[in-house]
């Protein structure tokens, strides 16, 4: 980091004077919970800057082979209607999927609040396609799936993602096959649409007590008997069907390096960042390094690296630098790959992964307490700026809640950044470094 | 140096309501007096957004095309470090009524951003190596959107509103041969010309001490109770008429229409967004590619722009069926049930694009700059009625048409 003088020592000093007069304490505020017995798990935090409200309900997914994208295609027979119900309010609506949920998010005037909670029942209720239909929505589903992983890095972060997380058997956007039909749909819909199994985040200009109030019935009943014959979970096999290889133009490398249960998620954060800002200095066309969370608090450090051929052959005749410590710092482990030298003429895979070793080894072996700071910086910025609307709010309370079960952990990680200094992130490093990575590439 | 043309204010406001806000402003600062700072307290936000505007050099002034962008966008190069160590984030745009800031901090930080800011902007020279940085990104970046069909077309319209090219027409934001043209000395002589504290108005929206806040703005942008300072406003619109034949795979036209001295601007905002509506791209309009709608204020001449892309061969029909739509809006109002439909989608829209801490300070900033003032524009649309609607449609001016397209 470059040294500012001057002011900036001033800048340093004066916002920690200043903040008792403006700022609170922790920005994220007070994040309130309400769950009823057999209801969804509800996160508010109340923000009436504007008369908006967000209210943002993922569902826990998993889909065996069979009903490989049955979340998507349920989505799709829902959204015409909510999305006609939220334009009368002037309210927009979201449907995602990621690698284990499915999200569904409406914001809008904030006193057309109890109207989309009705929109969204309404939306989660939807089951029921005509055989007709059905063709269609798997081919929606399909295409929808064939496009997103259309190129390499998408595929390639599903991979990684399949590999470090393999009890997470969600299938982010799996390909539908035939078996998906209308019973196979309102199989996956009995098991999964049930509100225990439902998350909600409500952020704006709401108080926590009308929240509570509109989802007061939103409670299990019991299930209707699915159509058609009953499937025991986990009994298939098989792999749910990949999407079609793409086009790959520059390989792709991805590692991911699990971290320890005592390996704080706030120093992870301040790692990935400090070995991405790295990584920005390699000659990878592309270098990302990032903390993968996933439910029930599993993480991992992810780099992921693409280089173009050309980019290689230019450099292969320096690639024989190798990682040295630093003369007074400690010396890293004897086992880290990344002390041995890159070979030039390796394939251009070997010359990535190479890349990324060696970034996450120079990062550990130099850890300054200004980088670290840095990064903190980066990170609060990130986030607060990320939550500074009712939609960002919802969505960075709710990433809590599907990962860690409590949207108060995001006020409590905005927290713990402050205790990170650079000796932690040093020993967070140094053991990832150490570790053998999980690898996955997509290549020609 | 005279006063910006009021031009179209918001509404008349009572001479005893004037005194009020003068005597509230003198206890404390809020929203609703009529100055150029306005600051909007909101304890629960988790970020700060700080907007000033700047309106820097006339269509008249000796400055070259592009001399301000580029002083304003050195500005912006050299205190980036700086802003970076606070953790906060600055944007600079330009447009052919002044430069604009956006600055986004942090709560704890957003004070000392927030002065630095204005310190540069008014008291410090960029320096040579920040002028010739950011006159390398300028130039890229104009030269891109020159290449652009969609700026032809929009230079086209101000011609066709302007009744051709004029000093009030010039590329105030300059083109990317103007500004690889420049020389240190012209960025120099214009920050130190037109870079005035009584040329700005500023806002800020977030977790802030409403006195604090206010105190920091009065005091880098003078006598707020003054309007901005700006030079002479560009002649009335006419209603002229611009053809451009370009090889393109769609025809965009543009439609200006002069708004009256006291145009009704809620009733305006919501017509467009109304007129956006009818002519969105949709299964039963397929040869209607997209519509944008704005309301532009330059130099004491308010317009509505609506800007229509289509297929080529659909262009001059479609052109006919907004003039007829707007025609017609202003004969009849709007049906009550319709209305009150259209009045609350316009509503969720209107929220929707003042989400953000920074996007409310804009809103502001640029009511202060353009009208000396601030009204909360969600709370003026309750008062919104189908009549206002109609009547500010009737009093529309003549409009100007450009077409950009093939043939």
């Amino acid at each position: 980091m470059r040294w500012i003088p001057g002011p900036c020592l001033l800048a340093v000093l004066v916002p920690a004077l200043a903040a008792a007069q403006d700022a609170p304490r922790n920005p994220l505020g007070r994040v309130h919970t309400v769950r009823a017995p057999g209801g969804p798990v509800i996160a508010v935090r109340p923000q009436p800057e504007v008369p908006l409200v967000a209210i943002r309900l993922a569902v826990r997914v998993e889909e065996p082979p069979v009903e490989a994208g049955a979340a998507r295609a349920l989505q799709r027979l829902a959204q015409p209607e909510l999305e006609r119900a939220a334009r009368e309010y002037g309210a927009r609506v979201r449907l995602e999927r990621d690698a284990t949920h499915a999200i569904y998010t409406v914001v809008g005037p904030a006193r057309g609040f109890e109207a989309y909670v009705g929109m969204l029942r309404a939306a989660l209720a939807a089951r029921d396609a005509a055989p007709g239909r059905i063709a269609s929505l798997r081919a929606l589903v399909d295409g929808e799936a064939t496009a997103q992983f259309d190129t390499p890095e998408p595929l390639l972060r599903r991979r990684l993602h399949r590999a470090l997380f393999p009890a997470v058997h969600g299938a982010e956007s799996a390909v539908p096959t035939a078996e998906l039909t209308v019973a196979a749909l309102a199989r996956f819909w009995h098991r999964t649409m049930r509100p225990e199994r439902m998350q909600v985040v409500v952020a704006g200009d709401v108080a926590p007590d009308d929240v509570a109030d509109a989802f007061d019935d939103w409670r299990a009943a019991a299930p209707d008997p699915p159509a058609g014959p009953a499937r025991e979970e986990g009994t298939d096999p098989r792999d749910p069907p990949e999407p079609p290889e793409p086009q790959v133009l520059f390989p792709w490398v991805a590692h991911g390096y699990t971290a320890a249960d005592d390996a704080s998620a706030a120093a992870l954060a301040i790692s990935a960042r400090l070995v991405r800002d790295r990584l920005d200095e390699s000659f990878l066309r592309t270098g990302r390094a990032e903390l993968w969370w996933a439910p029930g608090g599993q993480r991992a450090l992810v780099l992921i690296g693409s280089v173009s051929p050309s980019e290689t052959r230019a450099l292969a005749g320096s690639l024989t630098d190798t990682v040295a410590a630093p003369a007074g710092s400690d010396s890293l482990d004897a086992g880290a790959d990344a002390a041995a030298p890159l070979q030039p003429g390796g394939s251009d895979t070997a010359v990535i992964a190479g890349q990324l070793r060696q970034a996450l080894s120079r990062t550990a072996s130099l850890v300054a307490p200004a980088q670290v700071a840095r990064a903190r910086r980066g990170l609060r910025r990130d986030m607060l700026f990320a939550a500074r609307t009712p939609h960002g709010m919802a969505t960075v309370l709710g990433e809590f809640l599907q990962r860690t079960g409590d949207a108060r952990n995001a006020v409590r990680f905005l927290d713990a950044l402050d205790g990170v200094d650079a000796a932690r992130v040093r020993v967070v490093l140094r053991r990832l470094a150490a570790d053998r990575p999980i690898s996955v590439q997509v290549s020609q | 140096m005279t006063a910006l043309r009021r031009g179209p204010t918001r509404r008349a406001r009572p001479r005893a309501a004037l005194l009020a806000a003068g005597l509230a402003l003198a206890i404390a600062p809020r929203a609703g007096a009529q100055e150029r700072a306005v600051i909007l307290p909101e304890p629960n936000g988790t970020a700060v957004g700080v907007v000033v505007m700047l309106e820097a050099g006339g269509p008249g002034s000796d400055q070259p095309d592009g001399a301000a962008y580029l002083a304003g966008a050195a500005v912006a190069e050299r205190l980036r470090p700086r802003l970076d160590a606070l953790g906060a984030e600055l944007r600079l745009t330009c447009d052919r009524s002044a430069l604009r800031y956006t600055l986004l901090s942090p709560p704890a930080t957003w004070w000392v951003a927030t002065d630095l800011l204005l310190e540069f902007i008014f008291h410090q020279d960029p320096g040579d190596r920040a002028i010739a940085s950011a006159r390398a990104a300028l130039v890229q970046r104009l030269r891109s959107q020159e290449a652009n069909p969609d700026r032809l077309a929009e230079r086209a319209l101000e011609e066709a509103t302007f009744d051709g090219p004029r000093p009030w027409t010039r590329a105030r934001c300059g083109r990317s041969e103007t500004v690889r043209a420049l020389a240190y000395e012209d960025v120099r002589r214009t920050r130190r010309a037109h870079f005035d504290p009584a040329r700005a108005a500023a806002a800020v929206a977030g977790p802030v001490d409403e006195q604090r806040a206010h105190r920091l703005l009065a005091d880098a942008l003078a006598d707020v109770r003054r309007a901005v300072h700006a030079p002479d406003p560009a002649p009335g619109p006419t209603g002229g008429r611009r053809t451009l034949r370009r090889n393109t795979v769609t025809s965009w036209t543009g439609v200006a229409f002069p708004l009256p001295d006291d145009a009704d601007r809620d009733a305006v905002r919501l017509l467009a967004f109304h007129l956006r509506e009818q002519f969105a791209p949709a299964p039963v309009r397929p040869a209607i590619v997209g519509i944008e709608t704005r309301i532009d204020d330059t130099r004491g001449t308010a317009l509505l722009v609506l800007r229509l892309v289509t297929d080529p061969d659909a262009a001059q029909r479609w052109t006919d069926a907004l003039l007829e739509r707007v025609r017609r809006l202003g004969e009849r109002p709007l049906s009550g049930a319709a209305f009150a439909a259209l009045v609350r989608r316009y509503r969720g829209d209107l929220l929707l694009r003042l989400a953000g801490p920074e996007d409310r300070a804009h809103e502001a900033a640029a009511q202060a700059f353009h009208d000396h003032a601030y009204d909360d524009p969600v709370r003026a649309l309750e008062s919104v009625t189908a009549e206002r609607v109609r009547r500010a449609t009737a009093a529309l001016g003549d409009p100007a048409i450009a077409r950009l397209g093939p043939g």
